[in-house]
């Protein structure tokens, strides 16, 4: 059940209309809790077993952690989460890449290797990643460990942000369970301006640049230099919309019933240098990352080479985090040497001040950024490196002959992308607001539903970030 | 399969039949270019394009040429 999908409509009208007839916070969160369930449990309710084995597992184990006072057991219960949580990970994400990977070494030998048929949960990466946060906070103190298994597993399992993020730390949600979470018409009005904001990105904006992007990456040796250009081009902003439009959609869905999620994206296209960039892009993921891998690495405390060092393994596992294949550990291991060339050159030259260097740099830097994370797009959209070679190759110019496609409705996506980005970057880095509160604004949104059900490609698609 | 029904069909009623298919794919391997497909939609696939209808044009013109001789 996608958010963009008519089923999952019909499923929070049912869920808002069951909630509003719910006066007692104790009942409304088993209705919230149940409902979670219900939504993981309609792509496949085997894994919800799973899901609540870990959930329950985590749960223990803080508690656990808490009341232990020897640090060696309390070392040793952290442990046990961590294989618990990152042995579900390996089993049903990473084996058969683990195989596949070790295969020619294993045949070679003269060992049959198998290929396992394993379903890989959705959303496993994010629940996984958000339930180790709650027990490393834990372990390091900085949190408490709650008493409530309800409340705890509904953090584990909170539809909204079930399948695929924003990444919610237990310090984020739980101390949410403090507070009542009545339906209020404030919450709604915002979270539904919210969630329409993201189901645009996603049925407008998204789906159709998918149109155009996936014919190209399917192909890329038919289709001439400036298509393979401008697809690339393309599927930067269809993974940005789609993913900012899901994430969109759950800070909204979460409003509505009345709990704030921490913001995923603030604008990454106008990125100056990758650091920057990763500021701004999946940033729960990447505070995630720097908090709970580069920094117990040891950061950036450990002198300079040992930093890079830090940096490349963060940024591989990083990008093996998004799936169990190869290209995506070239992604993660391109941004990894970005991101330390960047800081090779940034200690060296010292912080810059605001403004240095005026426009003519500021736009060289952009392009440079922008063209170096589009490139990085090619390993991470590609299927395998054969394809991904192929479009680079195309991108070069080393043939540039091919169809000419140059899709007339991308284009325009791509151009109202741009109006909108440089919008928001002028008016402080904010998005247009809908504001359901003026009456004009139910005309703008009659208007820009219409617009949807004319120029969205009919079906919903599944988003980007689903598979992972 | 379907082309050769229609190309036996045309034959016993006398009709003249006419295949872009081959002058298609070769225009395909010269040019790069689909005779399907627009802008709009996509590429190579669809109802034939404005190049495909001047290469159909083409054939057409030929065989009433041929025909009226």
């Amino acid at each position: 059940m996608i958010f963009s999908s008519f089923e999952f409509f019909v499923f929070l009208g049912l869920v808002l209309a069951i909630l509003s007839q719910v006066r007692d916070e104790g009942a409304r969160r088993n209705v919230l809790l149940v409902v979670s369930y219900l939504f993981y449990g309609w792509w496949d309710w085997r894994f919800c077993f799973l899901r609540f084995g870990t959930t329950l597992i985590d749960y223990l184990v803080a508690r656990r952690i808490e009341t232990a006072s020897a640090p060696r057991r309390r070392r040793a219960w952290l442990l046990a989460s961590l294989i618990s949580n990152l042995g579900v990970l390996v089993i049903f994400k990473y084996m058969n890449f683990f195989i596949g990977s070790l295969a020619p070494l294993l045949q070679s030998a003269g060992i049959e290797v198998p290929h396992l048929k394993i379903i890989l949960p959705v959303g496993i990466s994010f629940f996984t990643f958000q339930s180790m946060s709650y027990v490393i906070d834990v372990y390091r103190g900085s949190l408490r460990a709650t008493r409530n298994l309800r409340d705890f597993t509904l953090f584990v399992a909170f539809f909204p942000q079930l399948v695929a993020g924003p990444i919610v730390r237990g310090s984020e949600f739980l101390p949410q369970m403090d507070y009542f979470h009545p339906l209020k018409r404030s919450n709604l009005q915002a979270g539904m301006e919210t969630f329409i904001r993201g189901f645009t990105k996603k049925a407008l904006f998204a789906d159709t640049l998918a149109v155009y992007v996936d014919p190209v990456f399917a192909h890329p040796a038919a289709y001439a230099s400036l298509t393979c250009w401008l697809a690339v081009t393309a599927y930067a902003a269809q993974i940005y919309y789609d993913f900012s439009g899901y994430t969109d959609m759950a800070i909204g869905l979460g409003r509505m019933l009345g709990f704030e999620f921490p913001v995923n994206f603030r604008h990454p296209c106008r990125s100056l240098n990758i650091t920057e960039f990763w500021r701004r892009w999946h940033i729960t993921l990447s505070s995630w990352l720097r908090d709970y891998l580069y920094i117990p690495l040891g950061g950036n405390r450990s002198g300079r080479a040992r930093t890079y060092v830090n940096l490349m393994a963060t940024m591989l596992l990083g990008g093996l985090w998004h799936g169990a294949s190869w290209t995506f550990v070239v992604w993660g291991a391109l941004h990894g040497v970005a991101l330390a060339v960047h800081k090779f050159f940034t200690e060296r030259r010292g912080p810059s001040r605001a403004g240095e260097g005026g426009l003519p740099q500021a736009l060289l830097s952009w392009a440079g950024t922008f063209v170096f994370v589009l490139i990085t797009w090619v390993f991470f959209r590609s299927s395998d490196f054969d394809t991904a070679r192929v479009m680079l190759s195309k991108m070069a110019f080393f043939d540039p002959s091919g169809v000419r496609w140059y899709h007339v409705q991308a284009i325009t996506v791509l151009v109202l992308a741009v109006l909108l980005h440089v919008s928001a970057v002028l008016r402080g880095d904010r998005s247009p607001r809908l504001d359901l509160g003026r009456p004009l604004a139910w005309s703008g949104l009659a208007a820009l539903l219409l617009v949807i059900l004319l120029f969205a490609p009919f079906g919903s698609n599944p988003f980007i970030y689903f598979q992972f | 399969m379907r082309q050769a029904f229609f190309r036996r069909y045309a034959r016993r009623h006398q009709l003249v039949f006419i295949d872009p298919s081959d002058e298609f794919r070769s225009e395909f391997e010269r040019t790069h270019q689909p005779r399907h497909g627009f802008q709009n939609s996509v590429m190579g696939s669809g109802h034939i394009n404005a190049p495909g209808h001047e290469v159909l044009g083409g054939l057409l013109a030929r065989a009433i040429v041929a025909e009226t001789r």
